[in-house]
């Protein structure tokens, strides 16, 4: 039976784009530099007339529970755990990056030291231990929310009943349980008409 | 992170390289080259009675140079038998393995019998042919699973797969019947007799199908617009130039001015073909799936030195699979001869 559906809310009212999150991320699973489990894309949008509003938007693995990395995986190094989170095998991986193409979400990448893809995983090393995430600890202003969807008590499945949520890019059908509160389409939807090419 | 007007952004490294382009053009060229080699020796197609065992030759030089590329190209190189341990019946990677695999094996004992037993060889080559077809679709089809990306996720794709490998495998039979006839037992083989139909045929569609899938993006919104403005702007000397140009239209028109330029048109029609591959497999990727940069290549020196040993290696193959077979099969003749003297 499934005991546990872990989920994140991300509230975008709160996010101050301080980066905490992509730093304690860092720290806490070692990831090598020019890599990132947790970024935090910025962008601006006039708002009012003469007006212009700064836009955060956290961006991360997305737990979806249709996974394409899942599904594209050649040898099964990718997973469900028995709680919903996707997870990666580092010794079943062969390195192929067919993941890391398959995901809408940019989300995954090679780690250069032991050359198998990488993600978030809702630190699951700390949830099996019982804590929370290292980017929910850590957020200055409590703008991620975590916890079991499958116990109504949670204040995820609270503030999820209570709020209006989006997802990024629903129309994939990937089911993402990482929901948003003010999600803004100027950052969540690629604008291909402003592309630009990578410094340096 | 990178900033872009002050505001951060991330980038994002192409998951595919050089190599994966050099493993798709190697193995849909292989398996191009046995559908003509199956032609005759197992459908009975007379007029390409002379390539049977040329093509097969050079079906097989192709498939064994790719898997070097791919297995360099993992992080993991030596645990590529995973790939057969775990299948994953929903990864058309993992169905490609064992595509891979018995289309190699099929076509090694193909090209074996083709010099030991040739009436044995007939079903060989019908399951090399099949498996080879298979192949080159999966190639097509690996990319279309990656359902985000939308250059790669249609249905043209598999087909133009099929299709280019089908040309590339005939300019290089077309390559190897001027230059190199020696060496792939060539020599006396007359191409152009019917090449220069089969090859502007051959190009004509692939013309179609490349002028589709830009009509398909041109109607796909600002993202199909978007990867238009790319192809035709930084992409514009591999796409425009090379892969169009030089590798679509100069082959064609070679062929009606001057049909007995067989090589040349051929080795043209093989770089279009390649760099079909190289554009879509890059363009697919650069184009961002979130964030405004686009996506970028790595170009590690490491990769070009193992993409040309593999090149190299077709070329080695290409010689000595040959000399190989014949060896073996004017032993296997001698020792047929002298166990018939005995008593």
């Amino acid at each position: 039976m499934k005991t546990k559906n872990y989920a994140m809310i991300i509230d975008l009212r709160r996010c101050i784009g301080c980066h905490a999150c992509t730093a304690a991320c860092k720290v806490e699973n070692g990831v090598p530099n020019g890599n990132f489990r947790i970024w935090v894309e910025e962008g601006e949008r006039e708002i009012i007339p003469n007006e212009i509003g700064s836009l955060k938007l956290p961006r991360q693995c997305n737990q979806c529970r249709k996974a394409p990395c899942e599904r594209v995986c050649p040898v099964g190094a990718t997973y469900y755990s028995e709680d919903g989170v996707v997870l990666i095998d580092p010794k079943r991986c062969i390195g192929c990056r067919f993941c890391i193409a398959a995901c809408p979400y940019d989300a995954r990448f090679i780690n250069p030291k032991t050359n198998s893809a990488e993600k978030c995983t809702f630190c699951y090393h700390r949830l099996s231990a019982g804590l929370l995430p290292a980017c929910v600890s850590t957020c200055v202003g409590n703008a991620r929310i975590f916890g079991d969807l499958n116990d109504p008590n949670s204040e995820v499945s609270k503030v999820l009943s209570e709020f209006q949520t989006d997802v990024l890019k629903p129309e994939m059908g990937t089911e993402p349980h990482v929901y948003y509160i003010g999600l803004d389409s100027t950052l969540s939807v690629t604008n291909y008409g402003e592309l630009s090419r990578k410094k340096g | 992170m990178d900033y872009v007007n002050g505001m951060a952004q991330l980038a994002h490294p192409s998951p595919f390289g050089i190599l994966v382009v050099l493993d798709f053009f190697l193995v849909a060229t292989s398996a191009g080259l046995v559908l003509i080699s199956a032609l005759s020796s197992a459908l009975g197609w007379d007029k390409f009675k002379g390539l049977a065992k040329p093509s097969a030759y050079l079906a097989l030089a192709t498939v064994l140079a790719g898997p070097i590329a791919l297995l360099a190209d993992l992080g993991h190189p030596l645990r590529f038998l995973n790939l057969f341990l775990h299948f994953n019946v929903r990864s058309a990677m993992s169905w490609g393995s064992y595509i891979l695999m018995v289309y190699t094996i099929s076509l090694g004992i193909y090209v074996w019998l083709l010099n030991q037993n040739p009436s044995k060889a007939k079903n060989w080559g019908i399951l090399s042919a099949v498996t080879g077809v298979a192949l080159a679709t999966y190639t097509g089809m690996l990319l279309a699973e990656a359902n985000s990306r939308f250059l790669w996720n249609s249905a043209l794709t598999p087909v133009l797969f099929i299709l280019s490998g089908w040309v590339s495998a005939w300019g290089v039979l077309a390559m190897c019947s001027q230059w190199f006839s020696g060496v792939t037992r060539l020599k006396g083989v007359v191409l152009e007799k019917y090449y220069r139909s089969i090859l502007l045929s051959l190009l004509f569609i692939e013309i179609i199908l490349v002028l589709s899938q830009l009509l398909v993006l041109a109607t796909n919104g600002t993202q199909g617009m978007a990867m238009l403005n790319y192809l035709f702007s930084n992409r514009q000397f591999t796409f425009l130039w090379v892969q169009i140009l030089l590798g679509m239209l100069f082959p064609a028109v070679i062929l009606c001015v001057r049909p007995g330029a067989v090589a040349v048109s051929g080795f043209l029609a093989v770089i279009g073909v390649f760099f079909i591959r190289y554009n879509m497999i890059m363009a697919g990727q650069e184009i961002p799936l979130t964030g405004r940069v686009f996506g970028y290549t790595e170009h590690e020196p490491l990769m070009w030195v193992i993409f040309f040993i593999a090149l190299m290696v077709v070329g080695f193959l290409i010689t000595v699979i040959p000399k190989a077979m014949e060896f073996f099969a004017k032993k296997s003749s001698g020792e047929g001869k002298s166990a018939n003297l005995l008593p």
